[in-house]
């Protein structure tokens, strides 16, 4: 409570009418007292005296008259009765006032304690700003305007702030929400119908439709039939497509129904499709746009989306300029993805080093950073002046796989030891998570248990229920069980340029490992060269490897779990995963998936199939003034500007 | 005619140093670098896109075919187009010279007005406590890391007194930091040299004679003693050009300073290959181009030296 608010509050609790009510019966002053304090001018209202003033005059009447032949000793008596009397109604109506200007003043003082706790929670919580300027330092580099071209894929602001997907993800449970799409309707696996919502217009006025939704699957997949994309693009570099997997490319065939339905057919059912042709990897262009002023103009001059800022000015190298779009679709209080936008402009600055994007919040010139090292703000962790968040990296989770492609080693002929289940769990029991989280890591971490738990169907708490354990003993007594008394010496092959807790993070789980007789050698790599050589699955060892932050777990499990996947260094063809991933690949309907899913998960995390380590965040700090909510599901902070609310500043 | 020719030498000594320093950068940014991984995301992405990507940057093919297409476009003065920005990449690199060379003149500025004069107070005051303090300066000058006195400038009169902006390039306000941090370096190496060259040439038998003549110390010290003092002094100018655009890489990310510097490394780091080319190719021009002025400059400074001996 504000002092304030206390002081008229004890203002509202001096002497009134019940008071004096109550100690003039007390003091038996009787009818005199009622008529007294009737008479009397207090400071209460008018209305409130009326109506004590009316009550003990029509008792006084009512009271019956004493009688002159009365003896005297029972006038005494009577007296003393009438005096008890008048002491008794006295007190009654005192209580009776009391009541009514308790009720009364309670309403008042209620009334006023409402008003003041609002002036308070006014005060605490000052008015968001709708005209504001939002100014927001970013270290992504920037390449051009279009989120679709290749090279351009880093731009997640632009493609977040112009752009929409044509659907978002739930914030909490990643599940598919309308967005342009507003629902997609399963005919049968292999053929659905996308209706496009009516009324959406693009930020030059004209209509989203459904001939925009297949234009931009065909610009992805580089559609030769149109003239802008593909080899016929007009853009200096050529136009390369940065998701040629996310269009047509999966289609057998496709057509139009009409203005706002469009109807695909697939060779086979592929659950994952919805989500990764209509996420945030295609961006909605105008095809209008597009085809009037080709991929160049769009990729350097401007762009024109749905999203809830429209494009004003790009400054290579310097920052962007957007304004709100005060036509946006979707109001402040949407579900899911993008709303329209709490302030009025957002200028979005290029600041590569933290550092410098901290010292411009500090100096008033910036108001939020994001995307940060966790160390590199933590020292303003509490300050006043600032508010800290930690949410997951780009790439949350970190594990690292065992080769079990080959049985013996090429070279040395010596058989692979990560084929034997009870050395994996060794490896998995062997590292404590725990301590890496609370001594390397923020605290707010939890261990990894292979994907995201951002991602469809992530278990949640019957995952977590199984986390594997710290007990370096037993991890010993595994690998002797296993024939390896003696340990195993082994290659970790690491990438040192992708996230720079990589390195740090190796050799805390080389000491781990080397404590239960797993002797590592740490290789470094660039991950200019990294990723191919993960790709070949032909060096023994393990390797170290992320999960993506993607609703749609797709990415993860068809490229890293399942047999066929590109990085799927882990392979265990005696156990059901592979067959798992087919059948949700395979289920279409969401439920049966996400129960499917959530049993490959689990079942590949009891065959301890990776080296399980811990997620990793990144940090988002910003001044005082600025409310940055951001949901569990919402992965990267672009996807959520438009719910950044700055507060009026006194 | 002499004079000329030593230009004309120069100038192809110049494009041969530019040729090999491009060649190197060439084959070794494409034994290491792999700028498909830079273009797709490492997920989502399949070896078929990799493919795609390669084949339209003309990067799938033998190396000394890609050197070959290289050097045939580049004697026509096309260096390819950038794999990461929308367009040539000369143009690219040429739209960040003007930024760069704001910022590196101004750190000459700096490097000179503050090392020379220093420089010369300390030679005239050699053993004061003032020399004292000026060689202090130095060494703390030489000594301190570029990157952490522009931290340390931004922390203190950017946050902290809100003199300068912390970022950015708008304005001469925001040309102050970088081009101190950027200069202090070199002027702690033109402090020292112009003392040790002052202290020399105070001690000749000329400066005697002029002293002798009847000559007042400011004529002495400026007519005379300065100009012989300056010639090692240019020599180094023409280094130290190197050593500013040098720097202007890192000071140029921490003041989000839009230059050459940043985009340099920002190619190198997206292994955008035609655009590092390019920019190699100009930063070697620019040194190359310095050195000679800084040479053509000593039969200005000293009209005793001739062509022949530069």
């Amino acid at each position: 409570m504000s002092t304030r608010n206390y002081w008229k509050r004890m203002s509202h609790q001096r002497l009134t009418r019940r008071t004096l009510l109550r100690a003039s019966a007390r003091a038996g002053v009787g009818a005199t007292g009622l008529a007294l304090v009737g008479c009397g001018d207090d400071d209460d209202d008018d209305a409130q005296q009326t109506v004590v003033q009316a009550q003990p005059q029509e008792q006084q009447e009512e009271q019956p008259q004493p009688a002159a032949e009365q003896p005297q000793q029972q006038q005494q008596q009577q007296q003393a009765m009438q005096q008890q009397q008048a002491e008794q109604q006295a007190e009654q109506q005192a209580e009776q006032v009391e009541q009514q200007e308790q009720q009364a003043q309670q309403g008042t003082v209620e009334a006023i304690e409402r008003q003041e706790a609002q002036q308070d929670v006014e005060a605490a919580e000052p008015e968001i700003d709708l005209e504001a300027t939002l100014n927001l330092a970013t270290g992504r580099y920037t390449s051009g305007l279009d989120g679709q071209r290749s090279g351009s894929q880093t731009n997640y602001v632009n493609s977040s702030t112009v752009f929409d997907s044509a659907m978002n993800n739930h914030p909490e449970t990643a599940a598919l929400e309308p967005n342009l799409v507003e629902s997609v309707e399963l005919i049968d696996p292999t053929n659905l119908i996308f209706h496009v919502a009516q009324g959406i217009n693009f930020h030059n006025g004209t209509p989203y439709t459904a001939h925009d939704l297949q234009f931009n699957w065909e610009r992805v997949s580089s559609a030769a039939e149109y003239h802008q994309g593909g080899e016929t693009s007009d853009h200096p570099n050529g136009w390369g497509s940065a998701r040629q997997t996310f269009g047509t490319e999966n289609f057998s065939s496709y057509s139009l129904i009409d203005d706002y339905s469009i109807a695909v057919e697939t060779p086979a059912p592929n659950a994952s499709l919805v989500a990764s042709i209509t996420g945030g990897a295609v961006v909605q262009h105008s095809k209008e746009y597009v085809e009037t002023n080709g991929d160049a103009h769009v990729d350097t001059v401007h762009a024109v989306g749905t999203g809830p800022f429209v494009f004003e000015e790009h400054i290579q190298d310097v920052g962007f300029r957007y304004s709100r779009y005060e036509g946006y679709h979707k109001g402040r209080d949407a579900l899911a993805g993008p709303r329209l936008a709490w302030y009025q402009d957002l200028y979005v600055e290029l600041r590569p080093e933290p550092l410098a994007q901290i010292a411009g919040i500090e100096a008033g010139e910036m108001d939020a950073a994001y995307n940060l090292p966790t160390d590199v703000v933590a020292p303003y962790d509490g300050d006043p002046n600032f508010k800290v968040l930690y949410g997951p990296s780009g790439n949350p989770t970190h594990n690292i796989m065992f080769n079990t492609h080959d049985a013996v080693d090429e070279v040395d002929g010596v058989p692979n030891p990560f084929l034997d289940i009870r050395v994996r769990e060794a490896a998995n029991i062997a590292i404590n998570r725990e301590a890496i989280i609370e001594g390397l890591l923020t605290g707010v971490e939890e261990p990894s248990y292979g994907v995201y738990k951002g991602t469809i169907g992530f278990p949640g708490d019957a995952l977590r229920s199984r986390r594997h354990p710290y007990d370096p003993e037993r991890a010993k007594q595994l690998l002797a069980e296993a024939g390896y008394p003696d340990g195993i010496d082994v290659d970790l092959h690491i990438v040192t340029d992708f996230q720079v807790i990589v390195p740090t993070m190796a050799l805390i789980v080389q000491q781990d490992l080397e404590a239960v007789g797993i002797r590592t050698t740490i290789i470094e790599y660039l991950s200019s060269e990294y990723f191919a050589e993960v790709r070949t699955f032909s060096k023994p060892g393990m390797f170290y490897f992320f999960s993506n932050a993607s609703a749609e777990p797709e990415s993860v499990i068809g490229a890293e779990i399942s047999e066929t996947g590109f990085y799927s260094v882990s392979v265990y063809p005696e156990t059901e995963i592979h067959e798992l991933y087919l059948a949700q690949k395979q289920a279409m309907v969401p439920a049966e998936r996400a129960d499917l899913i959530e049993q490959l998960y689990t079942l590949f995390y009891d065959n301890y199939s990776w080296l399980f380590l811990t997620e990793i965040s990144a940090a988002s700090i910003t001044a005082a003034n600025i409310n940055w909510p951001v949901g569990a599901a919402e992965l990267r902070g672009e996807g959520t500007l438009s719910k950044i609310q700055k507060l009026k500043t006194a | 005619m002499q004079f000329i020719s030593l230009v004309l030498i120069r100038l192809i000594q110049t494009i041969f140093v530019i040729w090999v320093v491009v060649s190197i950068v060439f084959v070794v940014a494409r034994i290491f670098g792999n700028p498909e991984a830079a273009l797709l995301p490492p997920f989502d992405t399949t070896e078929a896109d990799y493919e795609k990507v390669r084949e339209r940057l003309g990067i799938d093919k033998p190396l000394y075919t890609q050197y070959g297409i290289f050097l045939s476009d580049a004697v026509q003065g096309d260096l390819g187009y950038s794999f990461i920005r929308a367009g040539a990449a000369i143009d690219i690199v040429a739209d960040k010279i003007l930024p760069t060379v704001k910022l590196t003149a101004a750190g000459l500025v700096v490097a000179i007005g503050l090392g020379i004069p220093l420089g010369i107070l300390a030679a005239l005051t050699r053993g004061s406590a003032y020399d004292w303090l000026a060689r202090l300066i130095a060494v703390f000058g030489q000594a301190t890391p570029s990157f952490w006195l522009g931290l340390m400038l931004i922390f203190f009169l950017a946050v902290r007194v809100d003199w300068f902006p912390t970022a950015g390039a708008e304005g001469f306000r925001a040309l102050v930091l970088p081009a101190v941090s950027l200069g202090l370096l070199s002027a702690a190496g033109f402090m020292r040299l112009t003392r040790s060259g002052m202290i020399d040439v105070m001690n000749t038998d000329f400066i005697r004679t002029a002293r002798a003549k009847g000559l007042n110390e400011r004529t002495v010290i400026v007519r005379h003693a300065l100009r012989h003092a300056m010639i090692p002094v240019a020599t180094i100018l023409g280094l130290e050009l190197g050593t500013l655009i040098a720097g202007s890489v890192i000071i140029e990310v921490v003041f989000s300073w839009p230059g050459l510097g940043r985009l340099m490394i920002e190619s190198i780091l997206k292994d955008d290959f035609p655009t590092v080319q390019a920019g190699v190719a100009v930063i070697a021009l620019s040194i190359a181009m310095g050195n000679l002025l800084v040479d053509i400059s000593y039969r200005f400074i000293d009209p005793r030296i001739q062509a022949a001996e530069l």
